[in-house]
């Protein structure tokens, strides 16, 4: 049975076809029939179809008969790609004993793919190259099979060349995984050991828990543990994951399935936990479990006050599928009642307020995200802040830190000049660039979480025309002069767009909130003073005149609905705005200074 | 005894497209075929009695004269209170007016814009101030007692003393009625998307100037844009504004049953095969909920001397602005100070739900 299963996942930068590459692979297999068949089979949430991006792992039993005659089980394992979610990748490559690294002939070998091909290494999986999209004219196989030789140094001869958009050559790919990964090790016979590596929430059974067998086997009716908070369930259901779920009696050592067991919440169920028999426990769990770590924080407010309580709940319904985001209840003097969150990243951010606006219809204002900064006061405690309204008085700070990252960016040497120039200005330190290709530059560098937080990897994009990419892993604290910048609106401070920032930047950043400010803020029946300041003393001002009138000239004839319209939109605008003292300032102003437009 | 509803026929045909201009109309003549789709129209709508009509544009003179004439002979107009069309000071000769006079309308609105040549060719306008007051006379001349100039002001480095010669030029006119209209930048057109902007402070104090200035001469300040000689106001236009029903016809034309408010196809090719296949050219229509009702009637009502009912208003608003001089009480209405008009909109929707 086991020399007949293989387990594989897939890697790739974004839009190099990874999600078109599985899909071809369902098709090819008859895991879906052609009616019931869409793209993007795999990525279940309207945010990953229309980001095209993957933010849960999910995995899906396909059953294959090779041209030798002989049915194997084919296990993928679909993984995210993005590095806030590099803890979920990794959990998701230890069920696997093969990847395929999925490469764009047209673009080549990005930063993604190298980053995440090293954490396939680490996991000793078995690589398969993919050259993909080898139907388009601006493919250039040859250079694309150097890179893999030259930049990632697979051996170039192993590579399958596909089109996953027609399908060519992807029934060789499937005869080439079932050649090269190697069946799953682990002994049928011994104590459970299955490893998690996702679990999503079914309103209808609780939440469904993804995972693969390492040793022992599992049966439908055991009673199970989870090993992390140790606790206990009785099995409903376990089985395959083909398009549905598929229930089986049992699984062995090897497989890959989920289970329902009544469990609640996700946040009893981490990924790269162990499960094992309640009745028969293992001694150890498998080794890679670490707890959620959110990096960037940022407090969630809703726009008009009375959407709190639905803001809380669905805070809470997301958390039953998320469980690296973290909240607590939190007041801010202009915007009232609203959560302070942890995300794993920027993009987990992201994430979650587009689900927040978009399944919960909740219209939001989301703080500048801040990281996790160490202080050391006079007093000899040191404190961790992710908030800048608890931001201690000055006087007691002895040192402050702020987490680092190692970057790795990767793009055509002729962008080197303008993304070094982003690197200085985003305090990058320990630089070093190496052609990796022909006229293929990656850059390493180490720079301030927080400087990569914003709009990094916008401005990366955007100065080298899409073609630059990027990745990065944890580093460690090092100190750093941050302050705290406020902004005041005539005269009150709005403590939501309150800043920890480097003092170098202070003044700038000051200066383009109180201007986005200007800009957004629609002028109201008085004279409003803007004002950026650290402590007492103000680093830039702007004013907004007063209002000298509000009246449409011309009544439009008999059109008596456009004018209607038109304060009935005035009327909807009001309500997307905020009272902060007496001026009323629109949710796009916060979004505004929030986004940094320098 | 005032009985009927007020007509609006548009005809979206001008000589040339202005600058600012905003409303559906296109240069070039209206054919054989639109007047017979106006003809059309009106028939499908039977509108009965006409308390007031009012022919828009565009400019609605280019239809012809006889094409009015036609048109006035086939409504039940005994009892009109008012027959008003507009006129580009370019379009109709000395004769027309008398002609236009004859043929039953008895007010006559002028777009004249402005008394400077340059601010014309500025605006796209195709006449010259001359022209604009040779046609104030040949109106007068034709038997028009009751005529209406429109003025444009707020023009990108129009001072305050331009506007000033503007009006004192109107005003020895001696026009029943003069309307003044701030530019509007409205997105889609010329002078709307060329990046102009317009100062603020500046067209409030040019507001505030033009109703000293027209109140000084004689002249009641009857809508935020509108002056007339006491009893010359537009009485089709007071319908609008006093949400009275009125139906619409032409290309664009709304109209209002006191319930629905409906709208017109802007497509004249459209609006000309519905009519001929016995259609009404609709493009939509809304009913009016009770709420919007209260909403328009607040709406209207501010930006008119006559006010809103003061049972409608929210008094402790109504306090805090009669406090800032924005609204005065009369009796059993509520309505804006001079100054206040600068204000009608964000007032609307201060005293709205």
């Amino acid at each position: 049975m086991r020399e007949r299963i293989r387990n594989f996942c897939i890697i790739a930068h974004i839009d190099h076809g990874k999600s078109t590459l599985a899909d071809r692979l369902l098709q090819m297999t008859h895991t879906v029939n052609d009616r019931d068949f869409h793209d993007q089979m795999l990525d279940s949430m309207d945010i990953e179809r229309e980001r095209g991006i993957t933010i849960k792992s999910t995995a899906v039993t396909m059953d294959y008969t090779s041209r030798a005659g002989e049915s194997y089980i084919l296990n993928l394992i679909d993984t995210p790609g993005h590095v806030d979610f590099s803890y979920e990748v990794s959990r998701a490559m230890a069920c696997c004993e093969g990847a395929l690294l999925v490469i764009d002939a047209a673009q080549g070998v990005e930063a993604q793919t190298v980053a995440n091909l090293f954490k396939a290494m680490e996991h000793n999986l078995t690589i398969i190259p993919v050259i993909n999209k080898i139907d388009l004219p601006s493919a250039s196989i040859e250079e694309t099979l150097d890179e893999i030789e030259n930049e990632l140094g697979l051996d170039p001869d192993d590579a399958v060349m596909v089109s996953a958009k027609t399908g060519q050559n992807v029934a060789d790919l499937l005869e080439t995984i079932i050649e090269k990964v190697p069946p799953p090790s682990g002994d049928s016979g011994g104590v459970l050991r299955a490893r998690v590596f996702d679990s999503i929430f079914d309103p209808y059974r609780g939440v469904v828990v993804y995972f693969r067998v390492v040793e022992g086997s599992i049966q439908a009716r055991d009673d199970i543990r989870l090993m992390a908070p140790g606790s206990d369930y009785r099995l409903e259901e376990i089985g395959y994951l083909r398009i549905g779920r598929e229930p089986r009696k049992s699984l062995e050592a090897g497989e890959v399935g989920y289970l329902i067991a009544g469990i609640k919440s996700v946040s009893e169920v981490r990924s790269g936990d162990t499960v094992t028999s309640a009745l028969n426990p293992a001694t150890e769990s498998l080794p890679g479990y670490e707890e959620a770590k959110p990096v960037v924080f940022s407090s969630i407010f809703p726009v008009t006050s009375e959407d709190y309580d639905d803001l809380a709940s669905a805070i809470e319904r997301l958390k039953l599928n998320d469980a690296s985001l973290t909240f607590e209840k939190v007041s801010s003097t202009g915007l009232g009642f609203g959560f302070r969150c942890g995300f794993l990243g920027l993009l987990h951010l992201e994430v979650v307020q587009e689900r927040l606006e978009r399944e919960f219809d909740l219209s939001l204002v989301l703080t500048a995200p801040t990281v996790l900064c160490r202080i050391s006061l006079s007093n000899g405690s040191l404190i961790f802040l992710d908030n800048p309204l608890l931001y201690p008085d000055p006087s007691q700070i002895v040192s402050t830190e702020e987490p680092y990252i190692k970057a790795s960016i990767i793009m055509p040497d002729r962008y080197i000049g303008p993304v070094t120039n982003l690197l200085l200005d985003r305090r990058a330190e320990n630089y070093t660039n190496m052609y990796v290709g022909k006229q293929r530059v990656e850059i390493k560098a180490e720079l301030p979480l927080s400087e990569v937080v914003y709009d990094f990897y916008d401005k990366l994009k955007s100065i080298t025309q899409g073609y630059g990419s990027f990745d990065y892993e944890p580093g460690d604290y090092r100190k750093s002069d941050l302050v705290k910048v406020d902004i005041m609106v005539n005269h009150e401070r709005v403590d939501a767009l309150s800043m920890l920032v480097h003092r170098n930047r202070a003044g700038s950043w000051a200066k383009s909130a109180c201007e986005n400010l200007k800009e957004e803020i629609p002028k109201q029946q008085f004279k409003i003073p803007i004002q950026g300041a650290i402590g007492g003393t103000i680093i830039a001002r702007t004013t907004i005149s007063a209002l000298r009138k509000d009246v449409t000239a011309k009544c439009y004839g008999g059109d008596i609905t456009r004018k209607r319209k038109l304060l009935d939109k005035q009327k909807e605008g009001k309500k997307r705005m905020k009272m902060v003292g007496k001026v009323m300032i629109p949710q796009k102003a916060f979004l505004a200074v929030l986004k940094r437009g320098d | 005894m005032e009985e009927g509803l007020g007509l609006y026929i548009h005809i979206p045909f001008c000589l040339a497209k202005c600058g600012y201009c905003g409303f559906t109309s296109s240069p070039g003549l209206p054919g054989h075929q639109f007047h017979k789709a106006i003809n059309r129209e009106i028939s499908l709508l039977s509108p009965g009695k006409i308390r007031t009509l009012h022919a828009g544009g565009g400019t609605p003179t280019l239809m012809g004269t006889a094409f009015w004439q036609e048109l006035l002979k086939n409504l039940d107009h005994a009892n009109c209170i008012e027959t008003a069309i507009e006129t580009n000071p370019a379009v109709l000769s000395r004769e027309g007016y008398t002609e236009l006079r004859e043929a039953g309308f008895d007010r006559i609105s002028i777009g004249v814009q402005s008394f400077n040549d340059e601010n014309l060719r500025w605006l796209g306008r195709v006449h010259t101030s001359l022209q604009a007051e040779e046609a104030v006379h040949s109106a007068k001349a034709g038997g028009f007692a009751n005529l209406s100039i429109d003025l444009i002001y707020g023009l990108p480095g129009q001072g305050m003393e331009e506007w000033r010669l503007d009006l004192e030029q109107a005003i020895r006119l001696e026009p029943e009625h003069i309307s003044c209209y701030e530019l509007t930048l409205e997105p889609g057109t010329r002078i709307g998307d060329a990046g102009n902007k317009v100062c603020d402070s500046l067209t409030a104090e040019m507001f505030m100037e033009t109703h000293r200035t027209l109140t000084g001469a004689g002249f009641h300040h009857y809508e935020v844009s509108n002056y007339a000689r006491p009893g010359r106001e537009s009485r089709h236009n007071q319908a609008y504004w006093e949400r009275r029903p009125y139906h619409g016809a032409g290309p664009s034309a709304h109209g209002f049953t006191g319930t629905t408010r409906y709208w017109n196809t802007k497509d004249t090719g459209l609006y000309i095969e519905q009519t001929q296949r016995g259609v009404l050219p609709r493009q939509g229509w809304e009913t009016i909920t009770k709420d919007q009702a209260i909403r328009e009637e607040v709406m209207l009502g501010l930006r008119t001397s006559r006010g809103v009912r003061a049972g409608i208003l929210p008094e402790k608003v109504v306090d805090r602005l009669v406090e800032a001089g924005r609204l005065q009480r009369n009796g059993a209405m509520v309505s804006p100070t001079p100054e206040g008009m600068l204000w009608a909109d964000g007032m609307a929707d201060e005293l709205t739900e």
